[in-house]
């Protein structure tokens, strides 16, 4: 599967830096729980978006960004507003008759949002440093075949792989939809984080045991061999918690439904750099001694 | 032989009666049960985002208290708070204290109320009761530097140590002479002394009683107070003299605080969601469930099994513990879920794999759990340790999913592991079974 190395090799690489140069290029949307600000969501009279917008402009000379939600429902967001803010702001829309329903308000002053950003970055961080240190330590009798840090360290570029291609995806549903990074997409990166590490512990796992018991053949075949064998077990694995995913994406809430697509999008390119992304990566950092 | 299934036979029966008191807890509608002193009430406690509610962050403001003093003033404006928010009749509210940087942040979390205006209110609008003495003008000169003492007009106030901390209670009462409802202040006994320390230096001059840094009334000090009683005459109606000590008796906050962030989650958000998730939820077990047992036949459904084994039990443990639910919490189950069947994936394709080798039956079976255990527990160790990590370093939402990943892989590891090889090892020594259709391989040797 994985024989054409120097495809393998590349075409990681690739989907990184495209993905990198997206982001950067496109930007994300950050939700306001990263960036502080005011969310106000509310069922409507069906109002059209720039209506709104331009109400509150007018009465209270508040900028805001309007954008329709799941039927006639509206998010707006505003900088952080306060209480009493927050209160002429529904007043103004009681009064233009444009308000049903205050179905959720945030606002999230700057500081909390500033906090959240370093805390959750600082959580990963660590975890991540403290997995190739266990993974290092898993597979540490597999010295024979190479050093164990090795393993560590492609689980994690497989790793960010994933992550890296579905924060860009993000951000380009961000431009196209205004799908916003916020906590719950952090979320499902800790989801993608656990799933791609475990796929490729697996697969890593299966070739040292092989090894072991074989003790012969070059290091690409047995990567390759390895792939085969857990390749079942890698498919039904990955579409079981798909059919759970494409479960809670059909029958579950609005509010959950991007959280469950970067879910999607996470365990399809989890499973797929399990098999294609570390071994390879593995197999080029075995061979440079 | 005999020894061994008799052991099997016994794990089973334990799992059995498990299954049964796990059950029993999940079933809802059940008084608060009771063991000694452990007790718990077997409801599901559901987070703001499922259940709808207000999500409030406060900033205490802690300047010109001493370090060693923070704690202590944290904790008496959480304590205050609460009092002021059961009064306002809301089922188990959180309020919890906690440090962010150089920051001090009281949160307050409101199940169910969806209109946080009054609550805000009530909470915000805490009185803040303090003592102030009459400075003379050479003093307040120098404390204010002004040049010419002609310029300072009227009183000029200072702070004292007496607060509204050194309050026992307030009560209201009516003015003798002219009707007029008033609040009574009595002392605790280092409030008492202080009180009678204040009014003796300050015998002939005035003593402010200033609410929330507003001056209500100040009275000429006739003689020194030792009894550790005041009143605040500042010409109230009758509501508001009620309302002023209803306020002070649930306590003046130690310190003042700013609302810097809220979250409000509509009722029908809320309930949608939790609705929606659960019917998902079941849906995408029951369709797993299905897919196993075409998968894998027979060792599929005892996986299936197991799986719904471990679904009844972790609802019982989130009941129990309590853990409260969260949407990211959900996430972690799911996540769980997926490592559950995980397990036995891998434990059945090394059993297949061995079948097809030509292994016998249990032979296939004691391998295949051998050869998969190492996988196994080198991606359950794997998640807990992120799971460790994402919660000690993690935000409050972090925190609730990496609390039911490390539950869900602890228990994942019993029903995807102990669970389904015992079950395994029962069935399958039924020599009827051991047959490629039931064992989901093509061919395989013959049972001997």
């Amino acid at each position: 599967m994985i024989q054409k190395i120097k495809l393998w090799l590349i075409i990681p690489l690739v989907t990184m830096i495209v993905s990198i140069g997206l982001i950067v290029l496109i930007r994300p949307v950050l939700g306001i729980d990263f960036t502080g600000g005011s969310l106000l969501e509310i069922e409507t009279k069906g109002m059209v978006p720039e209506n709104v917008g331009a109400a509150l402009e007018q009465e209270l000379g508040l900028t805001s960004a309007v954008q329709s939600g799941e039927g006639s429902r509206l998010l707006i967001r505003t900088t952080a507003l306060s209480e009493s803010q927050h209160q002429e702001v529904l007043r103004i829309l009681s009064e233009k008759d444009i308000l049903i329903e205050e179905l959720r308000f945030e606002s999230i002053g700057p500081t909390i949002g500033a906090e959240l950003r370093r805390k959750t970055v600082m959580a990963v961080a660590v975890a991540l440093v403290i997995l190739v240190v266990y993974l290092t330590y898993t597979f540490r009798k597999a010295g024979g075949l190479i050093s164990p840090w090795k393993f560590g360290v492609a689980a994690i570029y497989a790793l960010v792989h994933d992550l890296l291609f579905v924060t860009a995806m993000f951000v380009i549903l961000g431009a196209w939809l205004g799908v916003s990074i916020d906590t719950l997409f952090v979320t499902a990166m800790l989801v993608i984080l656990g799933y791609s590490v475990n796929d490729t512990i697996v697969i890593f796992n299966r070739a040292k045991s092989d090894w072991l018991s074989a003790h012969s053949g070059s290091l690409l075949n047995i990567l390759d061999d390895a792939n085969k064998n857990s390749l079942t077990r890698s498919l039904n694995t990955g579409f079981m918690t798909l059919l759970v995913l494409g479960a809670l994406l059909l029958l579950g809430g609005p509010s959950i439904r991007w959280f469950i697509v970067a879910l999607i999008a996470g365990i399809t390119v989890g499973t797929y750099s399990s098999i294609f992304v570390a071994p390879p990566l593995l197999y080029f950092l075995a061979k440079r001694r | 032989m005999r020894q061994e299934t008799k052991r099997l036979w016994l794990i089973v029966l334990g799992i059995g009666v498990l299954t049964g008191l796990a059950t029993w807890v999940d079933v809802p509608g059940h008084p608060t049960i009771s063991l000694g002193s452990f007790s718990r009430d077997l409801e599901f406690k559901l987070g703001l985002d499922l259940q709808g509610g207000s999500h409030l962050v406060y900033r205490a403001d802690v300047t010109g208290i001493s370090e060693d003093d923070i704690p202590d003033s944290l904790a008496g404006v959480r304590d205050v708070i609460e009092r002021r928010v059961n009064a306002f009749g809301v089922s188990e509210p959180i309020v919890q204290t906690n440090r962010a940087g150089n920051e001090q942040r009281v949160i307050v979390e409101l199940a169910g109320v969806h209109d946080p205006g009054m609550a805000i209110k009530l909470i915000g609008e805490t009185p803040q009761l303090d003592f102030r003495r009459e400075v003379v003008n050479e003093e307040a000169m120098q404390q204010f530097n002004v040049d010419d003492p002609a310029k300072i007009t009227g009183p000029v106030f200072e702070r004292t140590n007496l607060t509204g901390k050194h309050l026992k209670r307030a009560a209201v009462s009516f003015d003798q002479v002219l009707g007029q409802p008033q609040v009574n202040l009595e002392f605790d006994g280092e409030g008492s002394d202080m009180f009678a320390e204040l009014t003796r230096d300050n015998l002939g001059k005035r003593i402010a009683i200033y609410l929330d840094g507003v001056p209500i009334s100040a009275p000429v000090v006739q003689a020194e107070i030792t009894s550790g009683q005041a009143v605040i005459s500042g010409g109230f109606t009758l509501e508001e003299a009620k309302q002023l000590s209803q306020r002070l008796n649930a306590g003046a906050l130690p310190v003042p605080i700013e609302l810097i962030g809220q979250q409000i989650i509509g009722p029908s958000l809320g309930q949608l969601s939790i609705k929606q998730s659960v019917t998902a939820g079941v849906a995408g077990l029951v369709i797993v469930m299905v897919w196993m047992t075409l998968f894998y036949r027979l060792p599929g459904v005892v996986a299936s099994i197991a799986l719904l084994l471990y679904a009844i039990l972790f609802l019982a443990l989130i009941k129990l513990i309590p853990i409260t639910l969260t949407l990211a919490g959900i996430a972690g189950f799911i996540l769980t879920v997926g490592m559950a069947m995980d397990a036995n994936v891998l434990i059945f394709e090394r059993f297949r794999e061995n079948l097809r080798a030509g292994r016998s039956v249990s032979y296939a079976l004691k391998d295949g759990f051998q050869e998969a255990w190492s996988s196994i527990w080198a991606s359950n160790v794997s998640g807990l340790l992120s799971a460790l990590v994402l919660y000690s370093f993690g935000t409050s939402i972090v925190r609730g999913f990496a609390l039911t990943l490390a539950l869900g892989i602890v228990l994942s590891m019993f029903t995807a592991v102990t669970v389904t090889r015992v079950l395994l090892s029962l069935v399958l020594a039924v020599r009827f079974v051991q047959r490629p259709f039931w064992l989901a391989v093509r061919s395989m040797k013959s049972p001997s």
